[in-house]
C-alpha cells in the first residue's frame, strides 16, 4: 500500500501575545490508502492544529511556525504558500468537521452547496454536476435526495447535515480525509450510522482518512492505527488491537484503563489519572508524561525519550521503560 | 422502603416554539422518583427532553403542569423566597464548568455568596469553605484564584462543592464530565459516589454515555421524545433491557476493546428522534421501531411491570 | 508602575493619535480655568479681530475675546455636557435594559416597544421637539438630549442582559436560591454595565457633535458661555475676512468628533484577531528557538 500523508518531525510553534506555545513537538507518522488513522488526545494535546496546520488552516490572526517534512501524495508541501495550497484543499484532501450545522452556509440549499464543489474541483457544469450531486447524496446514505436537494440546512437533523458535509469532502474523491472529532456532537443511534458511512465511503474510493477524536469508542470501531498524543508529542502509535488491548506507554495505559466497561461492577470507582497535563508555553524537559506517571523514574524527568519499536512491526512508544538498557517494570 | 426524598409526578414543560402556533412538547407527563443517598440515571439523546426535565425540576425551566415534591412537600405550593428557600435544597451541576463560575469572582466570593445565601453567617464562612473544599479534594488555596485560572475537573468540583453548600438533599447533574477529559473524569464521578454514601444526597446524574451512567447508577430512567420509556435497575436494563428503544440504545454504543467492537452485532436505528413539536401518535418510537405494528400508532403503552422494579412503556412487553 | 502597565496593555491596539487627541480632551477639559491665560468672556474691542501673534496666540474674536482660552474653555463645557448626557442616559438607559432582560415577558415588551418608538426617531429630532417644548437653556438641552440618547442605550443594556441572564453562572445562584435583588445588582449590573460603557464612549462623537449643532442653531449653550457650535456662529459672518475665526473651532470640534469615532471603530474591530506585530513575533520565535537549542543540549 501507497504512503498517502506523511509528516516527519513535525513541530508547530504557535505565538500569541503573551507568549509562545509548542503545541506540536517533535511528531511523525504517516498514513497509507485505503487506511484510517486515529489520532487520539485530550483537549490541548495538539492533535488538531497538527492535522490542520501543515495545509494553512488556522484561525485568523494565530501566528505559527512549522518546522519538519510534510508530504501529501508524494509531492511535498513543507512551506508552500497559501495559494499554492488553496488548490489542494476539497481535492486532494478534504476536512470534515464537528459541527455541521456551523459548517454548511445556513442561507443555500444543500443541493447547490454540493455541486458547487464538484463544479469547482471537477470542472463540471450544472447538468452533471447535479446529477454528480444524486450519485454522492445516495453514497453517504441520504434516502430521498431529489427532495432533500431543495432544502435548507436548517431544516435536516444533525446527523443529515454531516452527511452532506460528508458528500462535500468526498466529491473529488480526495486522496485523504481528515475528520476532526466527526460524532461527537451527535447521539449515539446517529453515531454509529455515520462511522458506517465512513467506513464505506473508505473501502469504495480507497481515501485514507484521519480522525480527530478523544473517544476510543469510535476509535475502536472503525481505526485501523491509533496515535496516541500527550503534551505535544506523540506517546504511542500502532496498530488498533495492540494498542488498545495491550498498551504499552504509561499514559496509553492509564487511558484506555479509564475507559468504563461494561463488565466494571455497578457502583464501583472510576478509574482516572491524577494530577493535569504540562503547561507547553515553556520547554519541558525529559518526558511530558512523567510527572503523572506511575513508572517515572530517574532518566524521565532528565532525559528526553526516545522512540522505540516494540516487539510488534509498525508499533512504537516513547517511553524510556521500553529502552533497552532499562529494566521493563510493567 | 424509605419515603423518597423527590417525587415529580406527571410533569410537563411545554416551550413555544420560533415557528409560530406550534410548541416544543420537551416533557410530556413523565414521573419519577428518588430516594436519599441513591444516584439515578436518566438517559437519552439530545432533545429527547432529559436536560429540560432537570431544568423543570430545579426550577430553571417553567412546567405547565405536575408536581415536583420535595420531603413530602409539593413545591407548586409555595411561591417567592419561601419557594426559594425551599427549592434550594435541589441543587443543580451545569455541564460547562467554564461558565458556571462569574468570571469576576475569586473562588472564595463564590463560596462566599453561596454560604450567605444559606443563610450562614460571616464568621462560620471560613470553616465551612474549608470544610466543603476538602469533601470535592481541592486544596483551600484555590479560595484566592479565579475560576478561569483552574483547569476543567478542578472547576466542575468547585461547582459541586458550592452546591453543597445549600446541603441538598438532590442533586442534579446535567452531564457533568461530557466537557472534560477522560482522564479527569474520574475525579468527579468518583465524588457523587461519596456525597450520595457519607452526605445521603440523592443524585440524579442526566447522560447520554451509557457505559458512564451504568457504572455510576443504581437505578436508571431511558426517556425518548419527552417520555420516560423504561425504568429498572443498572443489572435489569443494561443485561435485559426490554423497550426497543433501549435495545438500539445499547446496541450502537460502541465497545472500547477493538475486537469486541468488530464482533459486536449492529442493529442499526434507522434515521433520527422526531421534531418534538409534532411527536408521532401513539407510542413515540413507533417510526424508528423494528418491531412496531399497526397498534403502536393508536394507544400510548403503558409502563408495563417486566420485572420488580423493572418497567417499560411498551405495547409488545409481556408483564 | 503595575498600573501604569496594566493601562499600557489595555489600551494596545488602539489608534494612539484618537487616544492622545482625547486624552488632550480631557485634561483640558478638566483643568480649563486653571490653565487659560485670559479671560474667556473678557472683551477688548481695541483688539478685536487680530490674527496669530505673541499676546493672543491663536488671535481674537470679533469682540476681542481671546481664542485660545475660548477654544479651551469651550472643551469644558463640552466634556461636562457629554458626561451629564451620558450619565443620565445610561442610568435611565441601563436601568430599564436590564429591568427587561431581567423580567422577560410583559415587561420587557412595553419597555423595548417604547424603546422602539425612541429609536425610530432620529436623536437630534427628539431633542428638538424637547427643546421646542420646554424652551431654550443648557438644562433642557442635557435632558433633551439624555432623553434622546437613552433608547439606544436601552437596547444594548437588554441585549446584553438577556445572555448575561442565560449564562450558567447567573443560572447556578437562582436554584441556590439568590433574591432577585442579589442576582439584579450583585451579577447583572456589573456584568451589563462594563459592555455598554464601552458602547457609551463609541457614542460620544456623535454626542459632541449635537451639542454642537444645538448651540450653533442658538437652542443649547447661551452666549457668552464659550462653546464651539456657538463660536462657530458667532464667527460665521466675518467667513470671508477671517477665516481663522471659523476654521479653528470647527478643527477642534473635528478634531475630538473623529477621535471618538476612530476609537469606536477600532473597539469593535478589536474582537477580531489581530497576526502579531513583527517585533513581538520576533521575540517569541527567539523564545522558542531556545527551547530547541535547550532540548538538543540536553539530548547531547
Amino acid at each position: 500500500m501507497s504512503v498517502v500523508y506523511e509528516v516527519r518531525d513535525l513541530t508547530v510553534d504557535l505565538f500569541t501575545r503573551n507568549n509562545a506555545v509548542r503545541v506540536v513537538d517533535g511528531v511523525s507518522l504517516h498514513v497509507k490508502r485505503g487506511e484510517c488513522l486515529a489520532i487520539v488526545g485530550e483537549s490541548g494535546s495538539g492533535k488538531t492544529v497538527m492535522s490542520f496546520a501543515p495545509f494553512g488552516l488556522m484561525p485568523p490572526g494565530v501566528s505559527v511556525d512549522l518546522a519538519g517534512e510534510i508530504t501529501l501524495a508524494g509531492q511535498s508541501i513543507t512551506g508552500m504558500a497559501e495559494h499554492d495550497l488553496v488548490p489542494l484543499r476539497g481535492k486532494d484532501v478534504a476536512m470534515i468537521f464537528q459541527d455541521p450545522m456551523s459548517a454548511l452556509n445556513p442561507a443555500r440549499r444543500i443541493g447547490r452547496q454540493i455541486a458547487e464543489v464538484c463544479e469547482l474541483h471537477l470542472g463540471m457544469t450544472k447538468p452533471q454536476s447535479q446529477a454528480r450531486t444524486l450519485e454522492l447524496m445516495r453514497l453517504v446514505g441520504i434516502s430521498d435526495p431529489e427532495t432533500r436537494l431543495y432544502q435548507y440546512p436548517h431544516e435536516l437533523s444533525g446527523g443529515l447535515c454531516q452527511r452532506v458535509m460528508i458528500a462535500m469532502a468526498v466529491a473529488a474523491e480526495p486522496k485523504l480525509l481528515i475528520a476532526d472529532e466527526p460524532t461527537t456532537a451527535l447521539d449515539v443511534t446517529v453515531q454509529s450510522q455515520i462511522l458506517d458511512v465512513l467506513r464505506d465511503l473508505q473501502t469504495k474510493l480507497g481515501m485514507a482518512i484521519v480522525l480527530i477524536t478523544h473517544d476510543i469508542g469510535v476509535v475502536a470501531s472503525i481505526a485501523d492505527r491509533v496515535a496516541v498524543m500527550y503534551a505535544g508529542r506523540l506517546a504511542e502509535m500502532g496498530p488498533v488491537d495492540q494498542v488498545l488491548t495491550w498498551p504499552k506507554h504509561p499514559y496509553t495505559q492509564a487511558l484506555v484503563a479509564a475507559i468504563p466497561r461494561p463488565d466494571d461492577a455497578v457502583g464501583s470507582p472510576f478509574r482516572g489519572l491524577p494530577g493535569m497535563p504540562p503547561l507547553l508555553a515553556g520547554p519541558i524537559r525529559g518526558c511530558a508524561f512523567a510527572p503523572r506517571c506511575v513508572h517515572a523514574f530517574g532518566p524521565c524527568t532528565t532525559q528526553r525519550p526516545p522512540i522505540r519499536a516494540t516487539d510488534a512491526e509498525d508499533w512504537q512508544a516513547t517511553c524510556h521503560l521500553l529502552s533497552h538498557e532499562v529494566e521493563v517494570l510493567a | 422502603m424509605t419515603q423518597p426524598v423527590l417525587e415529580v409526578r406527571n410533569l410537563v414543560t411545554h416551550f413555544r416554539s420560533v415557528e409560530r402556533g406550534k410548541t416544543i412538547k420537551a416533557v410530556d407527563g413523565v414521573s419519577l422518583t428518588l430516594y436519599p443517598g441513591e444516584i439515578v440515571g436518566l438517559i437519552g439523546e439530545s432533545g429527547c427532553g432529559k436536560s429540560t426535565l432537570g431544568r423543570s425540576i430545579v426550577g430553571l425551566a417553567k412546567p405547565n403542569a405536575g408536581q415536583i415534591i420535595l420531603d413530602g412537600v409539593d413545591l407548586s405550593t409555595m411561591r417567592g423566597s419561601q419557594l426559594r428557600k425551599t427549592r434550594s435544597a435541589i441543587q443543580y451541576v451545569f455541564q460547562d464548568p467554564y461558565s458556571s463560575l462569574n468570571n469576576r469572582q475569586t473562588i472564595g466570593e463564590a463560596f462566599a455568596e453561596a454560604l450567605t445565601i444559606a443563610g450562614l453567617s460571616h464568621q462560620a464562612h471560613a470553616a465551612r469553605m474549608a470544610d466543603l473544599l476538602d469533601h470535592v479534594g481541592l486544596p483551600s488555596t484555590v479560595t484566592t484564584r479565579y475560576g478561569r485560572e483552574l483547569s476543567g475537573g478542578q472547576r466542575q468540583r468547585v461547582a459541586i462543592a458550592r452546591a453543597l453548600a445549600l446541603n441538598p438533599r438532590v442533586l442534579i447533574a446535567d452531564e457533568p464530565v461530557s466537557a472534560l477529559d477522560l482522564s479527569v473524569r474520574a475525579q468527579v464521578m468518583n465524588l457523587f459516589f461519596d456525597l450520595s454514601r457519607d452526605l445521603g444526597v440523592a443524585c440524579l446524574l442526566v447522560a447520554h454515555d451509557l457505559a458512564l451512567v451504568r457504572q455510576a447508577a443504581g437505578r436508571n430512567y431511558v426517556m425518548y421524545l419527552g417520555k420516560i420509556v423504561e425504568e429498572g435497575s443498572s443489572a435489569q436494563l443494561y443485561s435485559r433491557p426490554a423497550h426497543p428503544y433501549s435495545k438500539a440504545l445499547l446496541a450502537s454504543a460502541p465497545h472500547p476493546d477493538p475486537i469486541a467492537e468488530r464482533a459486536r452485532s449492529r442493529v442499526p436505528l434507522i434515521g433520527e428522534i422526531p421534531s418534538p413539536t409534532n411527536p408521532p401518535s401513539g407510542c413515540r418510537f413507533r417510526t424508528r421501531c423494528p418491531v412496531a405494528v399497526a397498534d403502536c400508532a393508536l394507544t400510548l403503552p403503558p409502563a408495563v411491570e417486566v420485572e420488580p422494579g423493572h418497567r417499560a412503556a411498551c405495547l409488545l412487553v409481556e408483564a | 508602575m503595575r498600573l501604569a502597565h496594566k493601562l499600557r496593555e489595555s489600551l494596545a491596539g488602539f489608534p494612539p493619535l484618537a487616544l492622545w487627541v482625547l486624552f488632550a480632551f480631557a485634561v483640558v477639559g478638566v483643568l480649563g480655568p486653571y490653565i487659560v491665560p485670559h479671560d474667556p468672556l473678557k472683551q477688548n474691542l481695541l483688539a478685536a479681530g487680530q490674527g496669530f501673534g505673541w499676546d493672543h496666540w491663536l488671535g481674537t474674536d470679533h469682540l476681542g475675546r481671546d481664542t485660545f482660552s475660548r477654544l479651551i474653555t469651550s472643551a469644558r463645557t463640552s466634556l461636562v455636557g457629554i458626561t451629564l448626557v451620558m450619565a443620565i442616559a445610561l442610568v435611565i438607559g441601563l436601568g430599564l435594559g436590564t429591568l427587561a432582560g431581567y423580567h422577560r415577558g410583559w415587561v420587557d415588551e412595553v419597555i423595548m416597544r417604547v424603546t422602539d418608538v425612541g429609536l425610530a426617531m432620529p436623536s437630534l429630532i427628539i431633542a428638538l421637539a424637547m427643546i421646542g417644548i420646554f424652551g431654550t437653556g443648557y438644562w433642557n438641552m442635557i435632558i433633551a438630549l439624555a432623553l434622546a440618547w437613552w433608547p439606544a442605550f436601552a437596547r444594548v443594556s437588554r441585549a446584553v442582559a438577556t445572555t448575561v441572564m442565560n449564562k450558567p453562572h447567573i443560572e447556578a445562584l437562582r436554584v441556590m436560591g439568590a433574591s432577585p435583588l442579589r442576582i439584579y445588582f450583585g451579577h447583572l449590573l456589573p456584568a451589563t454595565t462594563g459592555s455598554v460603557l464601552v458602547y457609551a464612549t463609541a457614542d460620544a462623537g456623535g454626542l459632541a457633535l449635537s451639542i454642537a449643532t444645538l448651540s450653533f442653531l442658538g437652542l443649547g449653550v447661551q452666549p457668552p458661555t464659550p462653546e464651539w457650535g456657538q463660536m462657530l456662529v458667532d464667527s460665521l459672518p466675518y467667513l470671508e475676512s477671517d477665516p481663522r475665526q471659523v476654521i479653528l473651532p470647527g478643527l477642534a470640534l473635528t478634531l475630538v468628533v473623529v477621535a471618538f469615532n476612530f476609537l469606536g471603530e477600532s473597539l469593535a474591530l478589536n474582537r477580531v484577531p489581530r497576526p502579531l506585530p513583527a517585533k513581538l513575533l520576533r521575540l517569541r520565535r527567539d523564545e522558542a528557538a531556545g527551547w530547541s537549542a535547550l532540548a538538543k543540549g540536553v539530548k547531547a
